[in-house]
């Protein structure tokens, strides 16, 4: 005999497997890493190359420079960038969230200020025209190269412009130099151009980090620390195989595979155990040129209010990041 | 809900149903899924002019860093043609609107020409330098604002002014689509979800509710007594087995009710019909003389009721046992209808009284009638190669003489029957001086049963002595009736009474109750004697009787071989296989049993072996003549031969001289009762007599005699 009960369990059970389907896992939603092209972000590149990144939410958006990756980010396009740390300190003081996941590298030499066969020296470029991308690194770089040969602002004239537009900006005399980085850097020197500062002279000022948005980092940590462990499997990779690698990379960067090598040289690539250093605890090795930086771009007025760097550090996926 | 849907029969209530299930269900899907365009138009909008904007505000940032103004111009107008853009605008650092979709309203403030855009928003995406898309309140559009850096100013490295570009895109126009759309979906389904209730309706209409109904038809054809009702329907279904079953209880039903009327036929025959003679019964008899007084009242004519009872129809049945009864009553209900017309009815009210029913008779045929019967009654019945005489009292009252009701008439035959009986004339009319005789009876058993209630009943003890020892051995309890005002009543004179009015039963157990009390009294004093008592023949059926003893003798405490119980000859042939039953329950209690006047009975020897009775009483008639009459002092002689040789005491009742004691001393009897010794005395009358000189007489005497003999 069926009593009402029982049906009324029938029912509900029914209901049950209607509603099934509904509770399926969503698609976990893409992660998308803004870059600009830069020898330090390329392992980012060789990763996905070799195949690492497949099957993983990780979307890598190629943007032509570092200022369309900071606007991205602003605009909320992408949740994660390759940037520099001064881009980092600025998209924090516009008000967003980023947090520093790695650091990709330092700059030894790989950014620098290039004038045309007639400048020996940044002195020789007051009243001249500089030719830099003011909305990120290049203000940064441009303010110490002045700062230590002891010039101000107003004795040069800025041209804000993209990299994009850098050389041939350079190579048609709209500008007397460029504050530019590789691997606009290679091509400029081999057409002639003088290298006035580069960033050897500021040591470990120039890093450049893996930021993603805090409240990504909280939703999708396994989805990040997929990344850094694809991002250390690449270095094992680009240590392994150089030449391969350069092979791979240098088409992308527009130079040949020895002048790629050659750029790599300039950058410093920190491992793991480097990163833990700089990234953990309340002893980070990034502190210090974090709070130099700050210090910097506040007296420069490149930032608008008073930050507090250490909440930009977030090492907390490194330990399970070895490859 | 149930208690609602009972109210329609099921080809109401499925469509219905079904129907409001397809509205709700539609109502639902209308609401939910115009909820869920609503929000996916707002969410494709908002993402569309996300991507539109970002790439609008760098493009637009390049364009002026080169300061080429047509080109945003480009930019920015064919954004018009756009089909849910309501307008765009790029305002200044100072709100000031450079470019727009509307020629117009170029050179003016924001603020004047779009009130939709919102002051707060465009500060925020100033400082933050961060893109927003938000839906408006009333969700009827959506808005984005875009910073646009303008370009440095000069001695700054980064550009501060920052311009807003501001975009409106209509959400209306797209919501209504998305409704339309839905709307038709909706509907679409709905009608799909008609279609299919329908079609559900028609299939539940065949196979649910058109057989519902047939069974539902049926079952009121049945109740409507249309028993040839069936269903008729198949399948292997419920219902359809519900209907086969239906079928097959219909069928059922029909041929029960044939047994049923057949059985009902034979029933009101048995209820108005005797079972031994197939005769009418006194229901039936009653009946009919309640018809016949109606009739003879209205026609004026006379009608005679005869009751008639057979004498000594009793002895037959005691002596010869109850089949021979049986057989004597049937043949005389032949002869009786045999004799009679068609028209007059011949009845058996019970027993052996019979009725007979003459409408029209005056008193002349009733007595002629009476006659008649008499005379055919008078051949003898043979009964088992036995020949046997019959006579009959007949009883006659007359309508409207004697009475004017049933009720009447059948009394005052019966009275008539009973002054016909003790007058032995044979017939008699009645009179109402017969009465006063039946009256007497009715008092006198009312009486009785006062009698027993108050206790107006007492024994008295007989004693038997033994030969042997000349010492008291036992005592018979008899019954008397102190009747206030009337003095003492021999048995003789109420216990055929009581018989007759089943209150043999209640007086039984009153002496069986004092006889077991007067024992324990008795032994308490440390008189050890065997008290006998006396069983009607009614008494053997009674099924307690035993338990009954069985309590009265633990109640006080009294062994079972302390009690004696004397059953009379004839009782036993009675029934005697029933006697058997019961004397073997009663001996194997452990009580005592006796057979009370011996001789009188016709029990045979064989069966005589078979009872389980330690003593034989030989009746007193044959005991008082002995010493007379040489054939009883032959027969006193062979009955104690014959108990001993069965190894039976004899107890000789009725010893009332001293020359009958002799000679029974001689035959070798056991033990002696009667006058001889002394009356039945009343319990402290017993006690005196123990102790008094008959008895030591006795003892002498009896010393004296052995001492002769030696």
């Amino acid at each position: 005999m069926v009593t009402g009960g029982h049906i009324v369990r029938v029912a509900l059970m029914l209901g049950v497997l209607a509603l099934a389907p509904a509770c399926a896992p969503e698609p976990e939603p893409p992660l998308r890493v803004g870059t600009n092209v830069w020898p330090g972000y390329e392992p980012l590149y060789l990763a996905r190359d070799l195949g690492y990144l497949e099957g993983s939410p990780v979307r890598l958006v190629e943007y032509a420079s570092a200022t369309d990756v900071v606007r991205a980010f602003l605009n909320h396009a992408i949740e994660a960038a390759a940037l520099t740390l001064d881009e980092a300190l600025l998209l924090a003081d516009l008000g967003q969230e980023p947090r520093v996941v790695l650091v990709m590298d330092f700059s030894h030499g790989a950014d620098v200020i290039l004038g045309h066969a007639d400048t020996q020296r940044l002195t020789d470029l007051k009243g001249r025209r500089i030719g830099v991308e003011s909305g990120a690194l290049g203000a940064y770089v441009l303010t110490r190269a002045l700062q230590q040969s002891r010039m101000s602002l107003g004795e040069v004239s800025v041209v804000p412009m993209p990299i994009s537009e850098h050389e041939r900006a350079f190579l048609q005399h709209e500008v007397d130099a460029v504050v530019t980085f590789e691997p606009v850097r290679t091509r400029l020197l081999k057409r002639g151009a003088v290298r006035l500062f580069d960033s050897s002279e500021i040591p470990g000022e120039i890093v450049d980090v893996l930021v993603v948005r805090r409240d990504i980092l909280e939703r999708q940590p396994e989805v990040v620390k997929r990344l850094l462990r694809d991002w250390f499997r690449a270095l094992a990779y680009l240590t392994a195989h150089p030449d391969d690698v350069a092979g791979r990379m240098a088409p992308r960067e527009g130079i040949s595979a020895a002048e790629f090598l050659a750029a790599l040289q300039l950058l410093r690539i920190p491992d793991l155990s480097e990163n833990r250093r700089l990234l953990a605890g309340p002893q980070a090795g990034l502190y210090e040129p974090l709070r130099r930086l700050e210090g910097v771009m506040q007296a420069q007025r490149l930032l608008a209010r008073k930050n507090n760097p250490d909440r930009l550090l977030d090492n907390g996926l490194l330990d399970e990041s070895a490859p | 809900m149930k208690r609602l849907l009972l109210q329609f029969p099921l080809r109401v209530a499925i469509p219905l149903l079904l129907l409001l299930l397809a509205l709700v269900w539609s109502a639902y899907a209308l609401y939910h899924d115009t909820r869920l365009e609503d929000l996916r138009i707002e969410a494709a909008s908002r993402d569309e002019l996300t991507q539109e904007m970002s790439s609008l505000q760098r493009v637009i940032e390049y364009l002026l860093l080169k300061g080429d103004v047509e080109g945003v111009q480009l930019a920015i107008v064919p954004l018009g043609s756009h089909p849910n853009l309501q307008y765009a605008l790029l305002a200044d650092d100072n709100d000031i609107i450079r470019f727009a979709t509307r020629r117009a309203w170029i050179g003016r403030p924001v603020r004047e020409v779009s009130p939709a855009t919102h002051s707060d928003s465009m500060t925020r995406a100033r400082t933050m330098l961060a893109g927003e898309v938000t839906v408006a309140q009333d969700r009827r559009s959506v808005l984005g604002y875009y910073p646009v850096v303008l370009g440095a100013k000069s001695g700054e490295l980064r550009p501060t002014r920052t311009g807003i570009l501001f975009i409106l895109y209509d959400l209306e126009g797209p919501k209504q689509a998305g409704r339309r759309v839905v709307q038709r979906h909706v509907l679409q389904s709905a009608a799909l979800m008609a279609g299919l209730s329908a079609l559900l309706w028609l299939l539940s209409h065949f196979v649910v509710t058109r057989r519902v109904a047939r069974i539902v038809s049926t079952a009121e054809r049945l109740a409507a007594g249309d028993r040839a009702a069936q269903t008729g329907l198949h399948g292997r279904d419920e219902l359809g087995r519900i209907g086969q079953a239906f079928d097959q209880m219909a069928r059922k039903i029909e041929a029960d009710n044939g047994r049923l009327i057949e059985s009902k036929l034979r029933l009101e025959h048995q209820a108005l019909h005797d079972a031994l003679t197939n005769l009418p019964n006194r229901a039936l008899l009653e009946d009919r003389l309640q018809q016949a007084v109606l009739t003879c009242a209205r026609d004026n004519k006379p009608l005679a009721l005869l009751v008639m009872d057979l004498d000594r129809f009793k002895e037959v049945n005691d002596s010869l046992g109850h089949h021979s009864g049986d057989q004597l009553l049937q043949q005389v209900a032949l002869r009786l209808q045999n004799t009679l017309r068609k028209s007059d009815t011949v009845a058996r009210l019970g027993g052996d009284e019979f009725a007979v029913l003459l409408p029209g008779a005056d008193a002349e045929r009733a007595i002629q009638a009476a006659r008649v019967l008499i005379t055919t009654l008078e051949a003898a019945f043979h009964l088992e190669g036995q020949m046997l005489d019959v006579r009959a009292s007949i009883g006659i009252a007359l309508f409207p003489a004697h009475g004017t009701d049933e009720a009447t008439l059948l009394r005052r035959a019966d009275v008539a029957m009973y002054a016909a009986k003790r007058a032995h004339s044979g017939y008699a009319l009645y009179d109402s001086g017969q009465d006063q005789d039946s009256l007497l009876r009715l008092t006198l058993t009312s009486a009785l049963t006062h009698a027993i209630e108050q206790q107006e009943l007492v024994l008295h003890y007989q004693p038997k002595v033994a030969f042997s020892s000349g010492r008291v051995v036992s005592a018979e309890a008899l019954v008397r009736w102190q009747r206030p005002g009337q003095g003492l009543l021999p048995p003789d004179e109420f216990i055929p009474l009581a018989e007759r009015t089943g209150l043999i039963r209640p007086l039984t157990q009153f002496v069986l109750h004092e006889t077991v009390r007067q024992c324990a009294a008795w032994r308490r004093a440390g008189i050890d004697l065997t008290l006998a008592v006396n069983l009607s023949a009614r008494n053997l059926h009674e099924a307690q009787l035993a338990e009954q003893m069985v309590a009265y003798l633990e109640e006080w405490d009294v062994p079972p071989a302390c009690l004696e119980l004397e059953i009379t000859e004839s009782a036993i042939m009675t029934d005697p296989m029933r006697a058997l039953a019961v004397l073997t329950r009663l001996d194997a209690m452990g009580v005592r049993l006796a057979i009370d006047d011996f001789g009188t009975g016709y029990s045979s020897l064989a069966y005589l072996k078979k009872l389980p009775v330690d003593t034989l009483k030989i009746d007193k008639s044959f005991v008082m003549g002995m010493a007379q009459d040489g054939n009883d002092a032959v027969i006193v002689r062979s009955t104690i031969d014959l108990a001993h040789n069965l190894g039976l005491r004899v107890v000789a009742e009725g010893v009332e001289n001293q020359q009958t004691w002799d000679m029974l001393d001689e035959l070798g009897c056991d033990i002696a009762q009667g006058y001889f010794l002394t009356r039945p005395l009343a319990s402290a009358d017993f006690m005196t007599w123990l102790g008094q000189a008959p008895l030591t007489s006795l003892r002498a005497m009896h010393s004296a005699r052995r001492a002769s003999s030696e």
